[in-house]
């Protein structure tokens, strides 16, 4: 973690040049698409291109495999959720049955596993636009770029005060979890009775409760001294101006969703099997 | 009681932020139980701060404690999970909009526990029946999984909520009640 407290990465490429509103546009643009179909094809092309893009926001590439990692361990164990539990959906989709093979008596469908690769590859290709995203964009900046797309400050107001608090609470975490361990209480590994530890983690929760509580009142009374909220509209101090090569991204993004829109009218299914 | 729930005075836009705050790094830890399973001390926080401050509060802590989980821990954003725990937080705090009950003073009646308890089970049960029906629509998930992910959650995270955070909402009601035997006169 930076010393933002956050996964933010300082760089110089394309997309942290690009303002975070466009950028948050886009990443909106990009889900609704991926939604919108269940096609291996889409989802081959939008990796394909989220890839390339992640190569471009020069993002450390030791990060990505971990990231990468994660979501292909939570994809296997829920491809075989999805095998277990419902190894007829496929023929469902399709309304045909090709069996390939039975494992332990559990007959295994072509059309289901067929489906279980485009739905895992689906939910990878919703992941390179939200990790640029999150690792191109200042904190600080979030916020603006939100009260920009049309939020209300007050509430895109939040994003700053979380944002900064995020280390305090880190270390405040950390002093009573050392608090704690001072007098035997852990919530990691070497505690072996796992309802000793729930109670531990409950144990170090509740003082950080109890302070944070505190801290409402003293950040309310300094925020309404500078009189917070007066006013309909605020200025922002990292206000990122959206210059016209952010126009033209902008442009070329809605010029690609259409087509993206355009193609999925023109299919009857949204489920794409090739071999009927 | 919290009298208008929808005053976003300045006080309001900080419990928000700190209650997200903490909700979201308090995301991160968790004891796996089972496989993509975990008991996260962290519904703790947001329920807290619920019934504490009302239901809009606990929208908005819980939407964006969890975006902010989302992106600390760098997996991707999930918008239906995301707005789930805010539908949950919501939930949880419903109770405050009653007459006569109010954590900071400690007033409550039993039968404010028994509609706080049933409306925070209810809570999981449509935050996670809300993600797991977007899941179907938007991804494609097989709806029978589904059903079976949102029962399993719903349910583990019903036990918790019973064996942990009651006894903790109702410890601070009572601690509260101690140290206010004053009444407010309107």
């Amino acid at each position: 973690m930076s010393k933002y407290g956050t996964l933010y990465i300082e760089g110089n490429s394309f997309f942290h040049r690009l303002a975070p509103s466009i950028k948050f546009i886009i990443f909106i643009l990009w889900s609704i698409t991926v939604f919108m179909s269940l096609d291996l094809r889409l989802s081959l092309a939008l990796l394909a291109i989220g890839i390339i893009f992640l190569f471009f926001a020069e993002i450390p590439f030791r990060i990505i495999k971990n990231l990468f990692a994660v979501v292909i361990i939570f994809n296997i164990i829920n491809a075989v959720f999805i095998l277990l539990i419902s190894p007829e959906f496929g023929a469902e989709l399709t309304g045909q049955k090709t069996r390939l093979c039975s494992v332990l008596g559990f007959p295994v469908l072509m059309e289901t596993l067929f489906y279980v690769i485009t739905i895992s590859l689906k939910y990878l290709s919703l992941l390179p636009m939200a990790l640029i995203l999150i690792f191109s964009t200042h904190p600080t900046r979030f916020a603006s770029s939100l009260n920009k797309i049309g939020i209300p400050y007050k509430i895109a107001y939040t994003f700053n005060i979380i944002f900064r608090y995020i280390p305090e609470i880190q270390n405040e975490f950390k002093i009573i979890s050392q608090a704690q361990a001072a007098r035997g209480l852990s919530y990691g590994k070497d505690e072996k009775s796992l309802i000793k530890r729930m109670k531990n983690i409950f144990s170090i929760t509740i003082p950080l409760l109890n302070t944070s509580l505190e801290r409402i009142d003293k950040i309310t009374n300094a925020m309404e001294l500078r009189e917070f909220g007066k006013y309909k509209k605020r200025s922002w101090y990292n206000e990122s101006k959206i210059s016209r090569k952010d126009l033209l991204v902008l442009i070329a993004a809605m010029f690609l969703f259409t087509a993206a829109v355009y193609h999925r009218l023109t299919l009857d299914s949204w489920f794409w099997y090739p071999f009927k | 009681m919290i009298k208008n729930p929808l005053d976003f005075s300045t006080r309001t836009v900080v419990t928000i932020s700190i209650g997200a705050a903490l909700y979201g790094i308090i995301g991160l830890i968790g004891i796996p139980i089972g496989p993509n399973v975990q008991i996260r001390p962290s519904i703790l926080i947001l329920t807290v701060y619920s019934v504490f401050f009302g239901p809009v509060v606990g929208f908005f802590a819980g939407f964006f404690g969890h975006i902010l989980t989302d992106l600390l821990a760098g997996w991707g954003l999930w918008w239906n999970w995301e707005l789930s725990s805010g539908i949950y937080g919501f939930c949880a705090g419903t109770v405050c909009l009653f007459k006569g009950f109010d954590v900071k003073y400690g007033l409550y009646k039993v039968w404010h526990i028994v509609f706080f308890i049933i409306t925070t089970v209810s809570g999981f049960f449509a935050a996670y029946l809300f993600a797991g029906f977007l899941d179907i629509v938007l991804m494609g998930e097989p709806p029978r999984k589904i059903i079976y992910q949102v029962c399993i959650i719903s349910l583990t995270n019903s036990i918790v909520f019973l064996c942990f955070t009651v006894p903790v909402i109702v410890g601070f009601l009572r601690t509260n009640k101690k140290n206010s035997n004053l009444e407010i006169e309107d």
